[in-house]
């Protein structure tokens, strides 16, 4: 009895703090948005209203976003789980350089990794140029359109399915694929029937993530998109830079966002009839098959480094292109001569250009650090107590995928511009922590998603049996569940941080002019009404963002500290024998 | 145990957000307190390739102390509305005389004449001195010289549109973000005013604006208009006045620039500081310094402007001061304009672009 009241106080007090975040943060910017918008000078408008439905242009941008958010999810899931076999099923000769070619989604992104695209496989780029040679006539524009969209982002989404997905996959326990293989069963049904449905909960969650980037997809659409596959995302971004036409951006905002909220019901609904549970309890770790048929064994190894080289050459291409001159960039004619270090002489000298890095790493690291430990106490009372208060809870906490970042970021700058109570009468307009709560709200439904579907892995008998033994909860929280959702508690930590590091949508209107961080520079850079030499820079700001975001992904993630220690203590072993 | 272990966390993350804005706090009140040498913030859209490097230096010589914002003109545009009951920037400028007369109208900004204004003709400064002029802008057609003769070259934005031969050989913009590419279409559309056609222009109008677009072609492989141009592949393209150098500098090609019969649009982009409770010494110090002679004539020398500022004239590039002369003001009405041209804009980007 008095256990149970402590309990109540406890959760009492941090349900109160964090309604009170929430309510202050997320539903009272987003409302203020919405009125200032649909309840401007003019009163409602229905005429606006009428020029979205009337606009052709609009509504396929509509119909392209859709048919991204469908197809995505599926194509990169059969890539995803392809990688994943490749690596921890299959026995794939080469298997650490796959490793590594399979990680560079999660590192390269955005703007850059189209460029990187585009310098491949746009008209100038080398393969294309290569084409050309063995069938001139070809059209050499022929990476646009819908085709080259979807190719692109379902390579460069599969960095969930690389980090949480293989993490389920490889605690899976692997007695029960041995039973099967002893009762007679193919490969391939086991791993329909015994190994799938166990990884349910990560595959809805990915499900979810990919249709939302699908449907929101920016740069990729942008850029290689061209005239013949516009999303709505860009038309969303000109529209709410323009305050007269915010309300078209809004209404089309929340007609995405309502796409999400009931895909995202659906899942919810789905995920109430139960998953099933195969987490080792005495680790018997996955062994890799080899392939006995030789032309499937043949095929395997072909595809698997196709994918590869895919990941990588974009990856490559843009290195290449960070040591030439803006001319070498824009024609694509490398020669010896083309190469130079003076862009990144340009950025290194420069006494302004290391400060917005340093600004994006502070920013990035403390929001991700937040989200991930509210995160972990949330998705586990949400887990816990399923009641009708949770399931509220869960749905405010999607509430920012429903505005784009921009918007919302104007909703905090509208709203806070002036005392409000509800933040003790601070005005957070031009403050720095403002940027930092943008962040961490905008990263918690993903976070959330992802740490919600691992506590799905942890056997509630163990921790039954660790409460009968008489440990405490804590203890039994830190000792057994932690271990089991660690991995991905660290996956989000780096995750986060990588995605909140060249952050622009959020930080353009909320940075303050000591802090500004280095997202807002790559744009500005971008833009092609700033002149004609950013763009050579940006390469290198990209080049040292995929650096920062190796190296947090090496220790963060990939327990970089102590792979290290082991080398140099293999080195000693070796010496001293 | 694990409510206080949650506690613990959830408090923490509380008093982190106190803890950011009492800090803030503390230092907004330091600020005001030093009279003397007071920082000022500075928003612009015109500091970006290394501008802001170089004022900041040679404002830091004069011992001001600057924080340079550096966002595109509509970014810029909007973050000032947005803050505009707790300004953050004491000055801003780079935005063109239409951009301000918006936030002139909403009273956001400070009267304020500074000492330099006489040395700038009378017919371009603000009668109510809430903004001053710093410096043109104007926007053309530019075509490679090397491959098309000048006597060859088109004469006008028409007549991209009505030679089938030029069908996709020119850059339209891909959107109106931006103030170039509102000047070509603005341009184009006070040609056809029209005060009973839908939004101020005629049918007719319309029309050529919609085969503009439709005919043209749109950059998308993250290149910039210049280097479609150089690479061949297109023949026209438009640029704006003080990116011309760094263009035939970086891309080595010499640029042609179409003067069609009416003029090409040229805006001045102006300075202004904010309103506030508290103007600073500093701030109109600053607006002082920013525009005279010894700072412009600097400022344009290095990066390709063409001041307003009669002493600093003499500075300006010798290539911008050629296509100063080649080209002609068009004659327009600001006030048409800026009244009409977020609903154009808008209806390009619903009905028209594709």
């Amino acid at each position: 009895m008095i256990r149970l009241k402590r309990l109540n106080i406890g959760t009492l007090i941090l349900m109160v703090v964090f309604l009170w975040f929430m309510v202050s943060f997320v539903i009272v910017p987003n409302l203020e948005l919405i009125k200032s918008v649909f309840f401007s000078n003019d009163g409602i408008s229905i005429e606006k209203l009428k020029s979205i439905i009337n606009s052709k242009r609009a509504m396929q941008g509509v119909k392209n976003s859709f048919l991204l958010a469908i197809t995505l999810p599926i194509t990169t899931t059969i890539i995803g789980i392809m990688e994943v076999l490749f690596l921890e099923y299959y026995d794939i000769q080469g298997r650490g350089f796959l490793k590594v070619a399979y990680m560079i989604p999660l590192v390269f992104g955005g703007i850059m990794l189209a460029n990187g695209y585009l310098f491949t496989y746009g008209s100038r780029g080398f393969v294309t140029t290569i084409l050309l040679t063995v069938f001139p006539h070809m059209n050499p524009a022929w990476f646009r359109g819908f085709g080259a969209v979807l190719f692109l982002m379902s390579f460069a989404c599969t960095s969930t399915y690389i980090i949480f997905f293989r993490n389920a996959f490889k605690n899976i326990d692997y007695q029960t694929i041995e039973a099967a293989r002893g009762l007679g069963s193919s490969d391939f049904k086991i791993l329909l029937k015994v190994v799938f449905p166990t990884l349910k909960p990560i595959f809805l969650t990915c499900t979810i993530l990919l249709f939302q980037t699908g449907l929101m997809a920016m740069a990729a659409p942008l850029m290689i998109g061209g005239r013949d596959f516009e999303t709505i995302s860009p038309l969303i971004l000109t529209f709410t830079q323009r305050p007269s036409s915010r309300i078209l951006a809004a209404v089309l905002s929340l007609f995405l966002g309502l796409m999400q909220l009931v895909l995202l019901y659906i899942i919810q609904r789905n995920e109430r009839k139960g998953n099933f549970l195969s987490i080792s309890k005495v680790k018997t770790t996955i062994k890799r098959v080899s392939i006995s048929s030789k032309p499937l064994n043949f095929l395997s190894h072909l595809i698997a480094y196709a994918f590869a080289f895919i990941n990588t050459v974009p990856l490559l291409v843009v290195l290449i292109f960070s040591f030439t001159d803006y001319k070498t960039i824009s024609s694509r004619h490398i020669n010896l001569k083309s190469f130079s270090l003076e862009n990144y002489r340009l950025i290194l000298t420069s006494d302004t250009a290391y400060r917005p890095f340093v600004t994006s790493v502070m920013y990035a690291t403390a929001a991700s650090i937040i989200v991930v430990l509210v995160m972990m106490v949330i998705a586990r009372f949400i887990v816990k107590n399923k009641n009708k208060f949770s399931t509220i809870l869960e749905m405010l906490i999607h509430i920012p995928w429903v505005f784009p970042g921009l918007m919302f970021a104007l909703g905090l700058v509208i709203t806070y511009s002036h005392p409000q109570k509800i933040v003790f009468n601070n005005v957070l307009t031009g403050s720095l922590v403002i940027m930092l709560i943008a962040y961490v709200v905008v990263l918690m439904p993903n976070t959330f998603r992802f740490l919600k579907a691992s506590y799905f892995g942890v056997d509630q008998s163990l921790e039954d049996a660790a409460r009968i033994l008489g440990a405490k909860p804590l203890y039994s929280y830190i000792k057994i569940v932690l271990p089991i959702i660690l991995p991905t508690a660290l996956a989000m930590l780096a995750i986060n941080f990588n995605s909140k590091l060249s952050d622009y949508d959020l930080s353009v209107f909320l940075y303050n002019p000591i802090a500004k961080p280095v997202g807002v520079v790559i744009r500005s850079n971008s833009n092609s009404e700033a002149g004609i030499e950013g763009l050579a820079l940006n390469f290198v700001y990209s080049v040292f963002l995929m650096a920062i975001n190796s190296l947090v992904f090496f220790f963060v993630y990939a327990d970089g500290k102590n792979t290290i220690k082991n080398l140099f203590n293999s080195r000693k072993i070796k010496n001293e024998s | 145990m694990k409510n206080i272990f949650k506690i613990f966390f959830v408090s923490a993350l509380f008093l982190g957000i106190l803890a950011g804005c009492g800090a803030n706090k503390s230092n907004q009140n330091t600020s005001k307190s030093a009279s003397k040498n007071e920082k000022v913030v500075v928003y612009s859209n015109a500091v970006s390739n290394g501008r802001g490097d170089f004022l900041k230096k040679e404002a830091e010589k004069k011992g001001f102390k600057i924080e340079i914002v550096d966002l595109g003109g509509n970014d810029l545009f909007n973050r000032l509305i947005a803050e505009k009951d707790a300004p953050v920037a004491d000055v801003t400028f780079g935005m063109n005389q239409m951009m301000f007369s918006t936030l002139k109208k909403k009273d956001m900004l400070a009267t304020y004449t500074p000492k330099w204004i006489d040395k700038v003709d009378k017919k371009l400064v603000d009668k109510d001195a809430k903004f001053s002029p710093l410096s043109e802008a104007r926007v053309f057609m530019i075509y490679n010289s090397d491959k098309i003769k000048k006597n060859k070259a088109v004469k006008e934005w028409k007549d991209l549109y009505t030679n089938n031969d030029l069908k996709g050989k020119y850059l339209v913009p891909a959107n109106l973000g931006g103030a170039t590419s509102n000047a070509v279409v603005f341009s184009q559309l006070l040609n056809f005013k029209d005060k009973s056609g839908k939004m101020g222009i005629s049918n007719e109008g319309w029309k050529n604006i919609d085969k503009f677009f439709k005919n043209g072609t749109v950059l998308t492989e993250g290149q910039t208009e210049a280097s479609e141009l150089a690479n061949g592949d297109v023949d026209y393209a438009y640029t704006f006045l003080s990116n011309v150098p760094a263009i035939e500098d970086k891309l080595g090609v010499k640029l042609g620039v179409v003067n069609p019969p009416y003029g090409v649009p040229q805006t001045v982009e102006q300075v202004g500081i904010l309103k506030k409770k508290h103007v600073s010494v500093s701030t109109k110090k600053f607006v002082d310094w920013l525009g005279t002679a010894e700072f412009q004539g600097k400022w344009a020398k290095k990066f390709g402007l063409s001041p307003v500022n009669r002493d600093a004239q003499s500075s300006i590039d010798p290539r911008i001061r050629e296509i100063m002369k080649e080209t002609t003001p068009q004659d327009i009405d600001y006030n048409f304009v800026n009244n009409h041209l977020s609903k154009w804009d808008e209806n390009i980007e619903l009905n028209i672009l594709k």
